[in-house]
């Protein structure tokens, strides 16, 4: 088992590297923006020991994948299985819990610590037998595939817009517009096999537009629930809300360019502070978006002509 | 020996395996066939203990789980991890020793580079390395000889023959009827999630028989190929 965790060490170090990231400067750098985030949110957002348990439990959903359990399960013991989950989860939710901590918010951190214990008993080995409706099943397969394996994270995003309403705290509505497309941008970090993008019969332009129409449109109506019952509540700051949904189908579009611009890899670290980047300063997309445009558009050439 | 008695599994509504009650003898090569998804994996998780179950599988032993080696299909690989690495991991995962790993790369495998790049063929075969090194006592193969080189595969050929010599119970699965009659001392037909024909060797034919009548042949016409 510490040989386990001992591999675990070396391959977030080899990842760090692979990304020629010096680790130190990282673990400070995440550390810090980890800090000031929290601070943000307690600071601007009346509810936020409840938003920021939610997060903490959501940033395990990673650790508890079939594939991930079936191998520890067959590679280790029963308890060890078990001590290795609980560990695990316990690192991940140790910096929120921390937090809460430290904002003397002692029931959440129960409540986020007991969760975590819970959650790392729950295997979910099974084989879903039915699939989740989407309305997207047009047009493979971002949102199809994102939507399926995101649902509970993208009701949170729902659940905060309702929040919102029932607290009258319109900030936590505008947050759950931005939970629902971050979780839509990340549908985009997968990158699908070549022969995925082989099989259509377009030049890479019209392959690239057809995926940002996609985007724009899925990203349309993945967040009109959101939009729509915050704009009934809240008519009077709809301008506010039809702008954030806005926003978040602009990165929409951009995370598709982005992501075909590296293509076959997966979108790096590098990349992603390049995009976050510009999610703080927002002109620099009129520089951002053609760049990656011309890029994705040349490094699909050999797969689409 | 294991026994299963009465083994059911089902998804909600879907039962997936049904009353199944099968025997496996050490020194025994058992195969498992049937069509893609009736079920064959879902029982071999089950033996494996990865998924619950109703009924029981019975083994006198010790903890059936601790002596198990089962080699998936696909067998999960970490990113950013060896062939080497993953070795020692399943080794200390069963503390057993781990001197000399590199005599025992039997398929000749590039162990210092990243497991997860390896080929289908070598991921199984890593995989099968590993719990041939684990010293198992029964050994659960889904597919082995899937997406494997000639070479590799008359070696899996050889271990397994090996295996039976050494008294440890061997289940596999395989599409390729062929080799199974080739090497298997029993057969059971899994179809719809219950055992429709068990046989001993040199009754296989009846088996292959009704797996060829479940054909598609009839079904061509309605692709409209042009």
């Amino acid at each position: 088992m510490y040989y386990y965790f001992q591999i675990q060490f070396k391959r977030l170090y080899r990842l760090l590297k692979e990304e020629k990231l010096n680790p130190v400067y990282t673990i400070i750098a995440v550390a810090v923006f980890f800090l000031g985030l929290s601070q943000a949110l307690f600071e601007y957002v009346s509810q936020a020991p409840l938003i920021y348990s939610v997060l903490a439990l959501s940033s395990l959903s990673g650790l508890g994948t079939t594939d991930r359990n079936e191998f520890l399960k067959n590679t280790f013991t029963n308890p060890e299985f078990r001590i290795i989950r609980i560990i695990e989860n316990g690192i991940l939710v140790l910096p929120f819990a921390g937090f809460l901590l430290y904002n003397l918010e002692y029931v959440y951190v129960l409540g986020v610590v007991v969760a975590s214990v819970v959650m790392s008993m729950s295997d979910r080995t099974y084989s879903v037998v039915w699939a989740i409706p989407t309305p997207f099943y047009k047009k493979p397969f971002e949102f199809i595939v994102g939507f399926r394996k995101s649902i509970l994270a993208l009701l949170l995003g729902l659940g905060l817009a309702i929040l919102s309403i029932v607290v009258d705290n319109f900030n936590i509505g505008i947050f759950g517009i931005l939970v629902t497309y971050f979780i839509c941008l990340n549908f985009y970090s997968y990158s699908e096999p070549e022969f995925f993008v082989w099989i259509h019969a377009e030049k890479p332009a019209s392959f690239i537009w057809g995926k940002i129409k996609t985007g724009l449109v899925h990203g349309f109506y993945i967040g009109l629930p959101l939009t729509a019952l915050l704009a009934f509540f809240y008519f009077d700051k709809v301008y506010f809300i039809l702008m954030f949904q806005f926003l978040g189908m602009i990165y929409i579009a951009v995370s598709t360019i982005a992501k075909y611009a590296y293509y076959p890899s997966e979108i790096n670290t590098t990349q992603m502070v390049m995009l976050i980047i510009s999610m703080l300063f927002p002109p620099l997309l009129i520089v951002l978006i053609p760049y990656l445009f011309s890029k994705s558009k040349h490094n699909l050439s050999h797969l689409l002509t | 020996m294991i026994r299963i008695k009465s083994l059911s599994k089902s998804y909600g509504d879907n039962k997936v395996l049904k009353e199944i009650s099968l025997n496996f003898k050490p020194g025994e090569i058992n195969g498992i066939v049937g069509e893609n998804g009736a079920g064959k994996t879902t029982l071999f998780k089950c033996l494996a203990g990865l998924e619950t179950y109703e009924g029981k599988i019975e083994y006198a032993a010790a903890n059936l789980k601790d002596v198990t080696g089962f080699l998936f299909t696909n067998p999960h690989m970490l990113s950013r991890v060896t062939g080497m690495e993953y070795l020692r991991l399943m080794c200390n995962a069963r503390h057993v020793g781990i001197d000399n790993i590199e005599e025992k790369n039997v398929f000749d495998l590039p162990l210092n580079r990243y497991a997860d790049a390896y080929s289908t063929g070598m991921k199984k075969k890593l995989a099968l390395t590993a719990i041939l090194i684990q010293g198992n006592e029964i050994f659960i193969l889904d597919e082995p000889f899937n997406g494997v080189d000639i070479h590799s595969n008359a070696l899996i050929l050889e271990v397994i023959q090996k295996l039976k010599e050494l008294k440890k119970v061997v289940i596999l699965s395989s599409h390729i009827f062929s080799t199974l009659d080739q090497i298997c001392d029993t057969l059971h037909y899994l179809k719809d999630g219950k055992i429709e024909v068990s046989a001993l060797k040199g009754e296989f034919e009846q088996i292959e028989k009704k797996m060829r009548k479940s054909g598609i042949g009839s079904k061509v016409e309605q692709l409209n190929l042009s």
